[in-house]
């Protein structure tokens, strides 16, 4: 999907029956930037810290901030008090308040992406294209044989989009479930004319048809965002418009 | 830390300097995530894996890759399972 982004509402509520998706600029002034560091936990400061370029640092700064801010408008709380719990692989959640909403982020270069629902699993990737002259040497060895069939017999240029346009879609579902890595080849798709069907899932109760499959494109790059709930609506944000 | 796994350590920062040449590798401590540490994305993984098979010759099922978050985690899974 070409994603419209739109203004946000002034008061965000969230149905069990939607899927907010936002897109945050990381590239912000110093002065904003010096405010959101002030809304960093201790050990988010600390961790912005040891980046060794200030380029990586204030993009740390300007994510984790701004996802601060983000989440204080849906729980009613303020940006400092939000505390996070972290998943085995490191999949955040929110803590403190107690609360249903989920959410799940990725960002590349100065884009940061953030998928929000209400109770339901959600994961988003975000990968920026690169050149990669050994693509279905990848595919060969990180895809199902269907899947890496499907990439060989395209032209090079349709490798390489396809190639990220099944990666994060992946890694989305992987995100979701907060397995890491290690779940990848328990994780599979088939094309349904241009879109992508999952069609296994392993160690899961909930059936592949029921999952919200959903790519999307950026000038920055290739997305997706896969939730257990195949029924929502998606409404797709700009932060600081 | 013995000869070998100096060695072990050296070819894998290497690995990692092609993958995020951005990165601070004098900070990366042996018991710290590295893609946390370093800021590498999932696909970088990827190709830092089939840089330590290429290297060491050994196979890493995608099912170990939970097990190897940090530098001292893969030196002993290499250790380990290399011929």
């Amino acid at each position: 999907m070409q994603p419209v982004w739109v203004k946000p509402p002034q008061i965000l509520n969230i149905s069990q029956r939607t899927l907010h998706l936002w897109r945050v600029n990381l590239a912000i002034a110093p002065d904003d930037l010096a405010h959101l560091s002030t809304l960093l936990s201790d050990e988010e400061a600390q961790r912005a810290q040891r980046f060794r370029f200030d380029r990586d640092r204030h993009r740390f700064i300007a994510a984790r901030g701004t996802l601060r801010q983000l989440l204080s408008h849906y729980l009613q709380s303020s940006a400092t008090q939000i505390q996070f719990a972290y998943g085995a692989h490191g999949k955040p959640e929110v803590a403190y308040p107690k609360t249903d909403l989920t959410f799940n982020l990725a960002h590349s270069q100065n884009t940061m992406v953030c998928a929000v629902t209400q109770q339901h699993r959600v994961g988003v990737d975000l990968e920026f294209l690169r050149e990669t002259s050994d693509i279905l040497d990848l595919a060969r060895r990180f895809f199902q044989p269907a899947e890496f069939a499907a990439i060989s017999q395209l032209d090079e240029t349709e490798q390489q989009q396809t190639f990220f346009r099944l990666w994060t879609a992946k890694e989305a579902v992987l995100k979701a479930l907060g397995s890491g890595l290690a779940g990848l080849a328990g994780v599979e798709f088939r094309w349904v004319g241009d879109q992508l069907e999952l069609t296994r899932l392993e160690q899961e109760t909930v059936a592949p048809s029921k999952w919200l499959i959903q790519g999307f494109t950026l000038p920055e790059g290739m997305g997706a965002i896969a939730c257990e709930q195949n029924d929502l609506d998606v409404d797709c944000f700009e932060w600081g418009q | 830390m013995n000869t070998q796994e100096t060695q072990v350590k050296a070819t894998l920062l290497n690995l990692l300097k092609n993958i995020a040449p951005d990165a601070n590798f004098e900070a990366l401590g042996e018991t710290e995530d590295i893609r946390q540490a370093l800021g590498i994305d999932s696909f970088d993984f990827l190709n830092f894996m089939i840089g330590i098979n290429e290297s060491f010759g050994v196979e890493i099922p995608e099912t170990d890759y939970g097990k190897l978050m940090t530098l001292k985690d893969i030196i002993q899974y290499i250790e380990a399972h290399r011929t």
